[in-house]
């Protein structure tokens, strides 16, 4: 078996990358720079795809990995990244307006094929439709929390704006996505017959506080109970902290989740 | 040279010494932990009532298995460099300059036939001793079975003479990629898919393999 830490760390940015895209089209608030969080997706993605080398042996020979696209999904994975990576770049640089939508619409492709790469036989663990509902469900958890987490991050010294991230779909978003994560997680584990039992609660663990706390924020705020803290200097930082939270705890979760995911990999039913 | 090469292996004459193993090993000086032919024991059994007495059914076989040849090799279908590739002999190949070493081989191929080799930096795996098949000599495996359980010829040949494909656990199901194996069972083979093994019907000796 591979080293399944670059692997972890390349499925998760990728993914966090494809619903930040999403979330950045969906934003229809006028309170946040889509070019500037453009920005932040292709980085994570970019860097991704850079640790994702690592679990190569000879990276300087990867240019041939687009050279089976007819057949391989591996090659129409490397191919969507960076299909995926240029429109958000065209996106970025041009700002034209088309490209708005088209480079989730490329992404949520690219995480299909990603799905896809995983859907073999020889692996009956990973060959079931939650493959593909998992990395989506990912996709849309990590994206979500890093969304709030920029919007918040730019609204910093404006509390008013930030009460309104907090108040908007994102942490709903996020909370009922970690909800479904965990039902698929469930559904994952039954399905495989190797025990990762201290990674598996600790997934569990922490998606379940990381929608706690989205939702607790949501209702707090939405409560008005916070407002004393929002008018002071202090409020800002504590929303910042509170996204920032919400953002590590779900990506601590979704670590231990791919891990697990990674682990149930079989060598001749060994 | 032979087209389409495919080996046989007579499960009831297998006592399980692993010498087609260690020549295959010795002819290409493999590393430690690379097996490009592994012999897999399955083994079995339980205490069974019968009327007042209990009765035992153990039983144990082998199976020597190397890289197969298959017909669809999805090894090579799943390979985003096409360095792992049938070529014209019909030999499952590696070219070792295109591969990255990503191992998706290895996930894909249901015999766990392609294997990395840490000091070439490249997976690799049974090339059937093309260089002895060239010269018209016998593949290293066949030639060191002490008990004649391994034989090599072109498929169809193969088929001729032994049957068909012998579907025995723990092999995996031949429709996934029509191996170019023949296998002869053993009297106490277990169906493809028993779970009838001390381990649950896994392989009992994974250290070995």
């Amino acid at each position: 078996m591979t080293d399944i830490w670059s692997l972890v760390i390349f499925t998760l940015m990728a993914q966090c990358a494809v619903g930040l895209a999403l979330f950045i089209a969906l934003d229809r608030s006028g309170r946040h720079s889509a070019t500037g969080q453009t920005w932040v997706a292709i980085v994570i993605l970019s860097v991704g795809t850079l640790i994702s080398l690592t679990h190569l042996s000879q990276p300087l020979v990867s240019f041939y990995t687009i050279s089976e696209v007819a057949n391989s999904w591996l090659s129409r994975e490397i191919l969507f990244a960076g299909l995926f990576g240029a429109t958000m770049l065209a996106g970025a640089l041009f700002k034209i307006n088309a490209l708005r939508w088209l480079a989730p619409a490329v992404g949520l492709a690219f995480i299909f094929v990603m799905s896809s790469v995983y859907l073999i036989p020889n692996q009956p663990q990973w060959n079931t439709w939650l493959t593909p509902a998992t990395f989506f469900t990912t996709s849309l958890l990590l994206g979500s929390a890093a969304k709030l987490l920029l919007d918040v991050f730019e609204d910093r010294g404006n509390p008013e704006s930030q009460r309104l991230d907090i108040l908007g779909c994102l942490p709903l978003i996020l909370s009922l996505t970690a909800g479904l994560r965990i039902l698929l997680f469930i559904l994952q584990i039954s399905h495989t017959q190797h025990v990762h039992t201290g990674e598996e609660i600790a997934h569990a663990a922490l998606l379940m506080t990381g929608a706690g706390v989205g939702l607790l924020c949501l209702t707090r705020v939405a409560a008005g109970s916070v407002a004393d803290v929002l008018r002071s200097r202090s409020g800002t930082a504590c929303f910042l902290g509170g996204a920032a939270l919400i953002f590590l705890l779900v990506a601590a979760a979704e670590v231990c989740g791919r891990a697990v995911f990674y682990k149930s990999y079989t060598f001749f039913g060994m | 040279m032979i087209k389409n090469p495919a080996f046989y292996f007579n499960s009831e004459l297998c006592t399980g010494c692993k010498a087609c193993m260690i020549a295959c090993k010795d002819k290409h000086n493999l590393p430690v932990g690379v097996l490009w032919r592994r012999v897999l024991e399955y083994s079995g059994g339980d205490w069974i009532k019968v009327g007042n007495v209990y009765e035992q059914n153990v039983f144990a076989y082998y199976v020597s298995l190397a890289c197969n040849h298959c017909e669809n090799p999805v090894c090579a279908t799943g390979c985003p460099t096409k360095a792992m590739h049938k070529d014209e002999n019909g030999i499952v190949s590696v070219d070792g300059s295109r591969c990255v070493g990503c191992r998706y081989c290895e996930w894909n191929c249901p015999y766990g036939a392609p294997q990395f080799n840490a000091e070439l930096k490249h997976m690799t795996k049974c090339d059937f001793c093309k260089d002895y098949l060239e010269q018209g000599l016998t593949p290293a495996c066949v030639a060191a079975c002490p008990c004649r359980a391994l034989d090599f010829g072109e498929y169809e040949e193969m088929v001729k003479k032994y049957g068909e494909h012998g579907v025995i656990a723990p092999l995996p199901k031949p429709d996934l990629t029509t191996p170019h194996f023949v296998c002869a069972p053993n009297r106490h083979s277990k169906p493809q898919g028993s779970t009838a093994g001390i381990r649950g019907g896994l392989v009992s000796n994974p250290e070995e393999v």
